[in-house]
């Protein structure tokens, strides 16, 4: 089996990249519903929100380039 | 004079954290509405259409899923994907958009008649504070996108050097990030107040 070419590499990691885009989409989709059914809750629902909100600054924001010296 | 030549990369590490220091002081902003929510509502809410809050909350989210997929496609050099998805995130902000002006705040005449007014008390007042002052954030959100897609488009970035649309994109997801703790506070949190 031969090697993978740079632009082969490159490829398989932006697909990966897609991929995990997806799925934390589908995370922050799945406590919205949750969310939506927990209604009044208060505390469920702040706990929800912080769960939402790590996803979002975790992945979408990429908090951990502030103190990284790797581009994201 | 040193000298010293600043590379992109240091450039961007450093305009980063000034943007990260400025979410902080918008942090401040938004969380002295949630206060003011808490302290004026109490355990109560308004009586608000459930529908057009998990609508707007979805539009939201895709968008800023589009958003993640833009900045990606620039960083690994597709263009085209950049393209669309920037398209996508700026229609479905104009989206979220309409949909609090019109049906939530009844602004345009003849499409609806909104719930509260700004005058309607302490629920009319906090309500169109809060969806007010997140409504401009996405309204600049969107200009910020219109740039950075004719920027893109006009061969202003690289997958090298793309902190423009990686500041746009970081921008966007705040607005989204703000948006999950308004919407249980405004549309979820406590019993109705008929």
């Amino acid at each position: 089996m031969s090697n993978p070419t740079p632009n082969e590499k490159m490829a398989e990691k932006k697909a990966a990249a897609f991929r995990q885009s997806a799925y934390v989409f589908g995370g922050l989709a799945l406590l919205t519903l949750i969310e939506f059914s927990l209604a009044g809750s208060s505390v469920a629902l702040f706990v929800i929100g912080f769960g939402k909100a790590g996803l979002i600054v975790n992945y979408f924001m990429h908090i951990s380039s502030l103190w990284s010296s790797e581009e994201h | 004079m040193s000298g010293a030549v600043v590379s992109i990369q240091e450039r961007a590490a450093r305009s980063r954290l000034g943007l990260w220091l400025f979410f902080v002081t918008e942090v401040f902003t938004f969380s002295t509405f949630l206060v003011l929510r808490f302290s004026l509502w109490g355990n109560t809410r308004p009586e608000l259409d459930q529908n057009i809050g998990l609508v707007a909350t979805a539009v939201l989210l895709i968008s800023s899923w589009s958003m993640n997929r833009g900045e990606l496609a620039i960083k690994y050099g597709d263009k085209r994907t950049f393209t669309t998805s920037l398209i996508i995130t700026a229609l479905l902000g104009i989206v979220f958009l309409a949909g609090i002006v019109v049906f939530e705040w009844g602004a345009v005449f003849g499409l609806s008649t909104g719930h509260y007014l700004p005058t309607d008390g302490v629920y009319g007042s906090v309500l169109f504070l809060m969806t007010g002052m997140h409504a401009l954030h996405v309204l600049i959100g969107i200009i910020f996108i219109i740039k950075t897609l004719i920027d893109g488009n006009n061969g202003k970035f690289t997958p090298e050097s793309h902190f423009g649309v990686e500041a746009t994109a970081l921008f966007w997801h705040f607005v989204d990030l703000v948006w999950v703790f308004f919407y249980p506070a405004l549309y979820l949190i406590g019993t109705v107040h008929h």
